[in-house]
């Protein structure tokens, strides 16, 4: 069960970080053509756009260390122990 | 919605510089900024120099350089063409100051109340200035200058509302807005500045458009200016200024 | 299982008299960056040395977005190192690692300091810029991804690291022992957990690396993309920007591991070999920034826009020959310094740092080189050639920005071990 729990925890903080990256991504599309275009800074603008953006890459990031938090569960090995001489 | 354009006759202008002493007292502007300025180039060597003037607005680019660097969008582009910035948004950054190829903004770097001609909130200034603008509305009182503008209602007339922010010419945006001409166009005794609707083919601007030839500064840069210059030629290297304005803050 | 009583090495928690007074100069320092800082903002940047571009005569950028550049350029290295440790294997460069990433964060922190300073109403910029930033100006590039991208992954990839040692001083009861333990995060050691953390670690630095590569090119593009200040519009400022980046950031690494080693007596950790190799990354970093120097040199003088030629004539012979001259010999006798090393296959400690000296130094006079000549001898219009001087605000502000980042360094030293425990742990 707690195998179960554990890879549920890990897939699902994957899942989100892959979905706030891409809403992310997502987000500043609508601005990208006007990259290259007339510039006017009054249509499309998303407030808080650079929010949702920064926090995409953070959660991505952050998959890492969901990653390496979660326990093993199947091989638990006891601690470190202090060498002995 | 009308596309609005200057026209400059460097054949009239004589450098008097009605138009930066107008735009100053319309706008309110702190000492040292110079929204509207004219050049006074001197060229060649004696006996053969030639001195001609050329007045600088803010061009109001279609292709702005300013525009696209403002991180906050505090500098934009309206439907009728004008480049405006808003002082509740700006903050302070100087990009667009860097980036703009004509140097046209202008850093409040001072405290404005500290930076005028005059201490307005002197209150014998009142009783000296009344008698003598007769009744009209001083521009430090212009309550047109505190509104917001545009469907967009953004605050982005007149100069020196707050330090820290930029500012430059808005060819007048609240007189515009009440079919009134810029201060500097409305001002020249020589009838040297013009301001129109481009899409309307009997206006002024277009008329003159149509009949002489034109160029707009550094054309190279793409940058599209909406300030188009009659007769003359753009300023070179050979054109050196009589004496330079450097006015610090 | 036996808790030693043991004291963390590399100096955590002792505090010589030389070090607290060490500290106390730098909170003098920073006290006094305050008081500039607090002048600033109730008089206005007035109180600086800079002035608007055109009629005023003057130049808007100045020190502090030289510095503001100088610090994401210093960071650079920083995680590069690390990075580069676990992705290539270099397990000698292991004992700098720490210091490394420890560089890129302080600095990233003193980057965004920097620029703080510089806007008008640097309130409202910390409030518009989270929420109105656009992606249309380079600014956006850089804030978004300095923050979100370099400084986060940088902590990040800091935890993941210090996990190990913080659960090896977790084990001594202490004042700080909620603090390791938190850090440790139920890190237990164990073979599969190691290699997850190694796996993790390994994914992580290799993502960190396009990031900070993004970072430091979008950070160029806010002045390579300007049409209109000649001297800076070019496609050669984003990978410039680059290796000066290393450059600095490697030079200061080195003079930072060189003071970890002399203060705490690190010297079987830091080993010449340690020197021999960030000394020669440093050579390979300068040697390609001198091309750099020279292809733009060449183009400047061989068929330059008259624009360009007059800035080019104030850098290399005008008023800012000095600036330029003296950053040029230092990264030529950098390199020598190097080059002669490696040649001879006989390295020194001090030549070393001293290469990493000059590197800063002709760094900082390479920003501002940047920075300001396009400013205040680049007008495209026929505007007189302006001026700019530094006031004590700017030199207060930067230099107690200086202290806060030595003194972060210090303190977090004195919390935590700042070079990786070896492996026997604290009893070893």
């Amino acid at each position: 069960m707690r195998a179960f729990l554990t890879r549920l925890t890990v897939l699902a903080g994957a899942v989100f970080a892959a979905t706030s990256f891409a809403l992310g991504l997502r987000l500043p599309i609508p601005g990208v053509p006007q990259l290259t275009a007339a510039p006017t800074g009054l249509p499309g603008e998303i407030p808080y756009l650079p929010v949702f953006f920064i926090l995409g890459i953070m959660l991505m990031f952050l998959s890492a260390v969901v990653y390496a938090l979660v326990p093993g569960g199947r091989n638990a090995s006891p601690p470190v122990r202090p060498r002995s001489r | 919605m009308a596309r609005y354009a200057m026209v400059i006759d460097l054949d009239r202008c004589t450098g008097c510089r009605a138009c930066m002493e107008a735009c100053k007292v319309e706008n309110n502007t702190p000492q040292a900024h110079f929204w509207m300025y004219v050049f006074r180039f001197e060229e060649g060597e004696y006996p053969n120099t030639r001195v001609w003037f050329m007045p600088r607005p803010c061009m109001h680019c279609d292709n702005a350089p300013c525009i696209k660097v403002c991180p906050v969008g505090a500098r934009y582009k309206r439907p009728d063409g004008l480049v405006a910035t808003d002082f509740d948004r700006c903050i302070g950054c100087r990009y667009c100051e860097v980036a703009c190829p004509y140097g046209v903004n202008y850093f409040n770097w001072k405290k404005p109340e500290r930076n005028h001609y005059i201490d307005w909130t002197d209150r014998e200034a009142g009783a000296v200035l009344d008698p003598v603008t007769n009744g009209a509305v001083p521009p430090y009182k212009n309550p047109d200058l505190e509104k917001p503008y545009g469907p967009e209602r953004r605050r982005i007339a007149g100069g020196g509302h707050l330090k820290g922010v930029i500012e430059k010419c808005t060819f007048c945006v609240h007189r515009v807005e009440r079919g009134q001409q810029p201060a500097c166009v409305a001002n020249c005794p020589l009838y040297a500045l013009h301001f129109g609707d481009l899409d309307d083919p009997g206006s002024r601007v277009s008329q003159l458009l149509r009949r002489r030839p034109h160029f707009r500064l550094l054309e190279e840069a793409g940058t599209q200016p909406r300030v188009y210059y009659l007769g003359g030629k753009p300023p070179g290297e050979e054109s050196r200024q009589i004496e330079a304005v450097r006015a610090r803050v | 299982m036996v808790t030693q009583v043991q004291p963390i090495p590399y100096g955590v928690g002792r505090f010589s008299a030389a070090l607290v007074l060490v500290i106390l100069l730098l909170l003098a320092v920073i006290a006094g960056g305050v008081y500039a800082l607090y002048t600033q903002l109730t008089e206005g940047l007035v109180v600086t040395g800079l002035r608007d571009i055109g009629t005023m005569g003057g130049s808007a950028w100045g020190l502090y977005i030289a510095f503001d550049v100088y610090f994401v350029g210093v960071s650079f290295a920083g995680i590069t190192t690390a990075a580069l440790v676990r992705i290539l294997n270099l397990h000698h460069l292991r004992a700098v690692s720490r210091m490394a990433e420890l560089l890129t964060i302080i600095s990233l922190i003193l980057a965004a300091f920097s620029v703080l300073p510089d806007l008008g109403q640097p309130l409202r910029g910390i409030i518009y810029l989270f929420k109105y930033a656009r992606p249309q100006s380079p600014f956006f590039g850089t804030f978004t991804m300095v923050i979100a991208g370099y400084l986060f992954a940088s902590l990040v990839y800091f935890f993941l690291d210090g996990r190990r040692d913080a659960a090896l001083c977790a084990r001594r009861a202490g004042r700080l022992q909620w603090f390791y333990r938190l850090w440790a995060s139920g890190y237990r050691g164990t073979a599969e957990e190691r290699e997850r953390h190694d796996r993790a670690s390994f994914w992580l630095s290799l993502a960190i690396l396009p990031v900070l590569v993004i970072a430091h090119s979008t950070l160029g593009f806010v002045f390579g993309l300007q049409v209109g200040r000649p001297g800076w519009f070019s496609a050669l400022q984003a990978p410039a920007f680059v290796i000066l980046a290393g450059v600095s950031g490697v030079g200061l690494l080195i003079v930072i591991a060189a003071i970890v080693r002399r203060v705490l007596g690190a010297h079987d950790r830091l080993t010449p070999e340690v020197f021999r190799w960030l000394g020669n990354m440093l050579m390979v970093l300068v040697a390609a920034y001198l091309y750099f120097m020279v292809v733009d040199w060449l183009t400047a003088t061989y068929a330059a826009p008259s624009h360009e030629a007059r800035i080019s004539r104030a850098i290399y012979f005008g008023r800012y020959a000095g600036v330029y001259w003296t950053s040029v010999a230092a990264l030529v006798a950098a390199f020598v310094l190097q080059f002669r090393q490696f040649m001879r296959q006989r390295y020194e400690l001090s030549r070393i740092v001293l290469a990493g000296v000059l590197a800063n130094v002709a760094a900082v006079g390479k920003r501002m080189l940047i920075v300001v000549p396009s400013q205040t001898h680049g007008a495209l219009l026929p505007y007189p050639p302006g001026t700019y001087s530094p006031t004590w605000v700017e030199y207060g502000i930067i230099l107690g920005l200086f202290g806060l980042g030595t003194l972060m360094y210090v303190a977090f030293s004195k919390i935590f071990p700042i070079i990786e425990l070896p492996e026997e742990g604290v009893e070893g």
